[in-house]
């Protein structure tokens, strides 16, 4: 019997991913566990192996397709199998049925393409629970996208589907109200000097007509990370607050565990600052708990979060990915060195895991292996701050007699104003910096 | 006030309730092989026999079949006979006796007798006895109409349920998991009995509802435990009775939980847990199902001799706690 081949789920929050490309062609012989295609999900791209092992048949997903989780995209049949071309069984088939009234959303459209692309529909897969539940309210299972295993609807779905009319009927009575109202001219000027984020867009420019040009496609990673940061960028009042901190100490006692480290006969590894910073961070998180916090849906309220994740930018030849370190106040440095020194190579190689880049409550950036003396980092929003370091130089510092060389390191402090002041910011910035000053204050 | 109860292993239980038994009603004997001097395969008789005398503590020949039907002829004559099969397994040899006529002579003789003869299995695996002498056949005689099929988990139970087994007035199979022999528990002093037709929530949940019987009761509540440590919160349904089935009881809890998982060692094709969910798809819990039945039973093989083989093929505590995880999680 033919294997159906589906979008999978390979993140628990994912409800759907992007289609990027097939490595076997309809009618290829394909075998199992051998990669078969490549999804993207907003965080990772990842590829997917072969189900079975046959013939590759009836394959309906295109690179840029938005496909729900659990779509079936392609079958693999028995090499012997008779393959009556577009007329191929189909188990999750559903979203051929007419749009809602409501009109359908481009994404429901588009997965309506693939699937009347796929062959005729037949059956939905549903829970019990969700059958009992949508007819108890009167809704059409058929038009439900299911988040269970291979698109499953489940109650749940139904729940979400249901208050999803009501809000849409709710709107389309708000509009219908809105329309017949006569607008005065004045009444829209004094309406307008709000103003809003509706930028302008940046024209489009031939640059051929001044010369040569190339096209370099952007990296994957690139790809999903820049929506994700323009987002940041115009959503959160961002303010940078820079400070210095004294890590003549620190350092000195960073070689020696580096000493140490690479001494390690068993599985050598290397202590850089971060390790420290992250240290250092947490005890100054943990004592403005606000900078490990989260901004609520509708913004009148601060999730504090009780847990201090620390998310690492690192920097690969296909881009900038956030790994991020789990229950950081749990573990002693040598313990975040080896982690950052394990999940810093697994993302060089492109394999990081999803929950492996998700759940940090503060992020670190650092520069300080290439130089420059600030930058403002842009928070990973829904952080609310983020720590930018750049490289450390030894300056003069007056001690009250004389000026003495200390090793001094910047310190960057993006923040999110509407969660944070800046009074604030200044008080985290100089604890955090007299931390690093004496990590013996981490032990209070 | 109730005495309180003293901690005796499921053998000590099982002797405990035979000897009340045998004290309370003269009628009340027990028939099996080297269940006598020797005190029996699993020394469950014990010393019963020289409390009670060879006439009622009766070692029989080698032949089932034979010891069975003398039970079954002395239970139509206004006895009370406890037969025991030294293994389940060798129950096969007597199926005339208690598939063909313990079981229907109520019914072929209009009512006018019945068979109160009760008869003890000591089942399971993971004794090291290999394919002959380890298997779970709860489903086999639970498939005849007329028998009782019961297993109990618990010392407490396993005395109750054997003391109202010998009450009943028709045949009654109970199930003695052989690894159970020597757990230990609470059990009241005296005569009392447990129901032969109830199942028993023994851990209320919320995330998915799992039905098991005996040792894999056992195993199933330790399985809950490690469960909850990762968020999984699960509601534990001890069947006691495999018949009747207390199928109210698990669909009870399927329309709470919305999900069900069935955990038996008797093999997995054919098995207890096929009746249990065809039975729940029937019903009205039906409609309150969030993801497939699961079924985890036995392997479908002999019982191998070889250890490690020998535990793969029976649900031990790990499966079930995958098995449920993924089942609580959506991942089935």
């Amino acid at each position: 019997m033919a294997v159906e081949v589906i979008l999978p789920r390979v993140d628990m929050d994912m409800t759907t991913g992007k289609f990027t490309r097939w490595f076997k062609n309809e009618g290829d012989a394909v075998d199992r566990g051998a990669t078969l295609f490549e999804i993207e999900t907003d965080k990772a791209a990842m590829e997917i192996d072969a189900p079975a092992s046959g013939v590759l048949r009836g394959v309906s997903a295109k690179p840029g397709d938005e496909l729900p989780v659990g779509s079936v995209i392609a079958w693999i049949y028995a090499p012997d199998e008779p393959y009556a071309g577009a007329a191929a069984p189909v188990a999750r088939p559903s979203l051929a049925t007419p749009a809602p009234a409501g009109g359908a959303t481009s994404e429901q459209r588009r997965v309506e393409s693939v699937a009347e692309a796929a062959s005729p529909p037949r059956g939905v897969r549903a829970t019990p629970q969700a059958r009992a539940k949508a007819r108890e309210s009167g809704i059409d299972i058929a038009a439900i996208n299911g988040s269970g295993p291979r698109g499953r609807v489940q109650v749940g779905d139904v729940v979400a589907r249901a208050t999803t009319i009501a809000a849409e009927q709710g709107e389309r009575i708000a509009q219908g109200a809105g329309e017949s109202r006569p607008v005065a001219i004045g009444e829209a000027k004094a309406a307008f000097t709000g103003g809003g984020a509706a930028a302008p867009e940046i024209p489009a420019v031939d640059f051929a007509k001044f010369g040569p040009v190339e096209i370099m496609a952007l990296s994957r990673i690139k790809r999903i990370s820049g929506p994700r940061l323009h987002a940041a960028w115009v959503n959160i009042p961002h303010v940078t607050h820079c400070d210095e901190a004294d890590i003549t100490d620190l350092d000195a006692f960073r070689k020696q565990l580096d000493d140490e480290a690479k001494a390690d006969k068993k599985a050598p590894y290397r202590v850089s600052l971060l390790p420290l910073l992250m240290k250092a961070s947490v005890t100054t998180l943990k004592e403005f708990p606000t900078f490990n916090a989260a901004l609520a849906q509708g913004g009148d309220a601060l999730i504090l979060r009780r847990y201090w994740n620390i998310g690492v930018a690192v920097d690969t030849a296909e881009g900038l990915v956030v790994a991020v370190v789990k229950d950081a106040d749990e573990k002693g440095v040598i313990e975040l060195a080896r982690e950052l020194g394990a999940l810093s190579a697994k993302a060089r190689e492109g394999k990081l895991l999803p929950s492996e880049m998700q759940g940090a409550t503060f992020t670190i950036s650092s520069l300080g292996g290439i130089g420059g003396t600030a930058f403002t980092p842009i928070i990973n929003a829904p952080e609310v701050a983020i720590l930018g370091v750049v490289r450390s130089k030894t300056a003069p510092v007056w001690d009250g007699a004389a000026f003495r060389p200390r090793l001094m390191l910047p310190l960057c402090l993006s923040y999110d104003h509407r969660a944070i002041d800046g009074a604030a910011a200044a008080r985290f910035c100089r604890h955090l910096a007299q931390t690093l000053a004496d990590m013996r204050r981490a032990l209070l | 006030m109730v005495a309180p109860a003293r901690i005796l292993s499921f053998a000590e239980a099982i002797r405990e309730a035979m000897a009340i038994a045998m004290d309370a009603d003269e009628h009340v004997f027990l028939m099996g092989e080297d269940i006598g001097v020797y005190g029996g395969a699993f020394q469950v008789t014990g010393d019963l026999v020289h409390r009670y005398g060879e006439e009622r503590v009766m070692d029989t020949p080698i032949s089932e079949l034979g010891g069975a039907g003398v039970a079954v002829g002395a239970a139509l004559n206004g006895m009370r006979p406890i037969y025991e099969f030294q293994f389940s397994d060798f129950a096969m040899l007597a199926t005339e006796q208690i598939v063909n006529q313990a079981a229907k002579l109520r019914f072929m003789l209009g009512g006018a007798v019945s068979v109160p003869v009760v008869f003890r299995m000591p089942s399971g695996s993971g004794t090291g006895a290999a394919a002959q002498h380890s298997q779970s056949l709860q489903a086999w005689f639970a498939h005849i109409p007329g028998l009782k099929v019961i297993e109990p988990t618990t010392p407490r139970e396993a005395k109750g349920m054997l003391l109202a087994a010998i009450a009943d007035p028709d045949p009654v199979m109970i199930f003695e998991h052989k690894l159970l022999y020597k757990t230990k528990g609470p059990v009241p002093e005296g005569y009392y009995t447990v129901p032969l037709n109830k199942a028993a929530v023994v851990r209320p949940g919320a995330d998915l509802t799992i039905v098991a019987s005996g040792l894999m009761t056992v195993r199933t509540l330790e399985a809950a435990a490690t469960l909850e440590q990762s968020g999984v919160d699960a509601e534990v349904i001890d069947l006691r009775s495999l018949r009747p089935l207390d199928i109210g009881a698990i669909c009870e809890s399927v329309k709470k939980t919305s999900r069900l998982m069935c955990v038996y060692e008797g093999v997995k094709t054919m098995g207890i847990g096929a009746e249990i969910s065809s039975a729940v798809a029937e019903s009205e819990a039906f409609d309150f199902l969030e993801a497939p039945i699961i079924r985890l039973g036995g392997a479908d093989a002999p019982i191998p001799y070889s250890p490690i083989l020998e535990k793969a093929s029976a649900p031990q505590v790990a499966d079930i706690v995958e098995a449920a995880r993924k089942l609580a999680t959506g991942a089935v």
